[in-house]
């Protein structure tokens, strides 16, 4: 079998495909084939529709009702776990960091800073974490559920400290295959620090930060996307929570290269169009690959 | 056609946006389906729970994987049941050694799996797997007899192309055209409940 042949010749591939019979060899030539051939996927699809329903057809035989909802109840806790409860984090291949350990992640921080952007990293009082994060459908399980969260809890702030926390120690465990965390900081425990997570599929910024201090009376924080032709985005502006806290969400369409930075600055409120201040808080991209 | 939010796609959507409600609503919409197949695959009531657990499992780890153009929901479904039940078989007859027809049910004479069938470990689960058998042969009643035992063989016994070949001595090509002819006819009634697809 070879991928010239026509419809003719994999039919009968199909059939078997879609009963998941066929030998290696035959898979191979069929997977050739459909690469090229939409009608022919079509027609596997309906065939593997029409193998599904040979279940349909056979007498039902249900569960005994207390041992399915049982197993309702396990399938949905673990799936909880799963979403929630996240490997620990591990580190981009260059600079490993644990965010529950600051100190330690400081010196590594530093380390992936671009000389490139001395700039705007000398003038920056410490550096911020930058995620560069790859598809992981664990990650925007837990960013929905964020964005959930904030907008129940938007009256209240005590519960809006309780709950970023919870939350904070979410995205602390986040991790997967598919995902690059750098974390920075300074070893004291009240220095600001925050991290932005970046679902580079869905283009959905995330940006955390804690030990914020209160903005001035008509200032407002403004949240920089800062592209490597040393264009800056505004990502919005927002302030912190009493206890500091602060959470942004934000979508726009970047290309996984082109970020060199993210920046925040102090503006007037409503914020700006470019920023006027020099930002106080400044992470450097590492590149993707 | 279901409405948008609760159709079986957009549960599988959220589910890889990491909703377990959905996990949950799909799962009481097809549970019932799912063990019945791994039911007829399996018989044993505990293995075929445990191939259902596993199934549904399976599906929201795998939820972001799901592509609609290669079929149904609940064909993905399915395919996920088979192929774990299919695996669970396969260890139990390793494990005992159990030739195949303990496993697949035999047709008694109606056209069914051909050859000798194993002895029965004791009186009901013969009968079980006779009663079995029956569902199976009714549930493809409308194919003629030879193009049934290649699905049985295929679909219940997860035998591959060659092995079916081989069990039969049929040449590979006379399998492959029997169940061809054998889908082709089953297609038909299910156009009504594909759901989702275009
Ligand atoms: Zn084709």
């Amino acid at each position: 079998m070879s991928e010239s042949s026509g419809h003719d010749a994999v039919r009968d591939l199909l059939a078997m495909d879609a009963l998941d019979a066929l030998s290696p060899a035959d898979r191979a030539a069929l997977d050739r084939h459909l690469t090229t051939c939409d009608e022919c996927k079509r027609e596997l699809a309906a065939l593997r529709d029409a193998t599904a329903s040979i279940a349909a057809a056979l007498p039902p035989r249900p569960m005994a009702p207390e041992r399915q909802q049982g197993m309702r109840a396990r399938l949905v806790a673990r799936a909880i776990e799963d979403r929630a409860g996240i490997t620990p984090i591990r580190g981009g291949s260059s600079s490993p960091s644990s965010p529950t350990s600051p100190p330690q992640s400081a010196a590594s921080a530093t380390q992936s800073a671009r000389p490139t952007f001395a700039r705007w990293l000398a003038a920056a009082a410490l550096l911020l974490a930058i995620g560069a994060i790859a598809y992981d459908f664990s990650l925007r399980g837990t960013i929905q559920r964020l964005s959930v969260a904030r907008a129940e809890l938007r009256d209240s702030t005590s519960a809006l400290e309780r709950r970023l926390a919870d939350q904070q120690a979410i995205l602390d465990g986040l991790t997967g295959p598919g995902v690059r965390v750098i974390d920075a900081s300074v070893a004291s425990a009240r220095q600001p620090y925050a991290r932005m997570f970046w679902d580079q599929l869905t283009n959905r910024w995330t940006f955390v930060a804690h030990n914020l201090p209160a903005t001035a009376p008509g200032h407002t924080y403004q949240l920089w996307l800062v592209t490597r032709d040393q264009k800056k985005v505004s990502a919005g502006t927002f302030t912190p929570s009493a206890g500091g806290f602060a959470l942004v969400r934000a979508t726009y369409p970047l290309s996984p290269d082109s970020l060199a930075a993210i920046a925040v600055t102090n503006e007037p409120a409503g914020g700006s169009a470019q920023p006027t201040t020099t930002p106080f808080l400044v992470g450097a991209a590492a590149k993707t690959d | 056609m279901p409405n948008d939010s609760d159709s079986d796609a957009a549960l599988v959507a959220r589910m890889a946006a990491g909703d377990e409600q959905a996990l949950g609503v799909l799962y009481d919409r097809w549970a019932t389906t799912v063990h019945t197949l791994a039911y007829y695959l399996l018989g044993q009531a505990d293995d075929a729970e445990d191939a259902v657990e596993e199934t549904f499992w399976q599906a929201w780890r795998e939820a972001g994987r799901y592509d609609a153009s290669r079929g149904a929901v609940s064909t993905w479904l399915s395919t996920i049941a088979r192929s774990r039940a299919l695996d669970r078989q396969r260890a139990r007859r390793r494990r005992a050694e159990e030739p195949l027809d303990g496993v697949v049910p035999s047709s008694d004479g109606s056209g069914g799996i051909a050859g000798s069938r194993s002895p029965a470990a004791n009186p009901q689960q013969e009968a079980e797997a006779s009663e079995r058998a029956r569902d199976i042969a009714a549930a493809l009643e409308k194919l003629p007899a030879e193009q049934r035992e290649v699905i049985e063989l295929a679909y219940f016994g997860g035998l591959s192309q060659s092995e079916i070949a081989a069990r039969t001595s049929l040449p590979l090509g006379t399998v492959k055209t029997r169940a061809r002819l054998a889908l082709e006819k089953l297609r038909a009634p299910l156009a009504q409940h594909r759901e989702g697809a275009p």
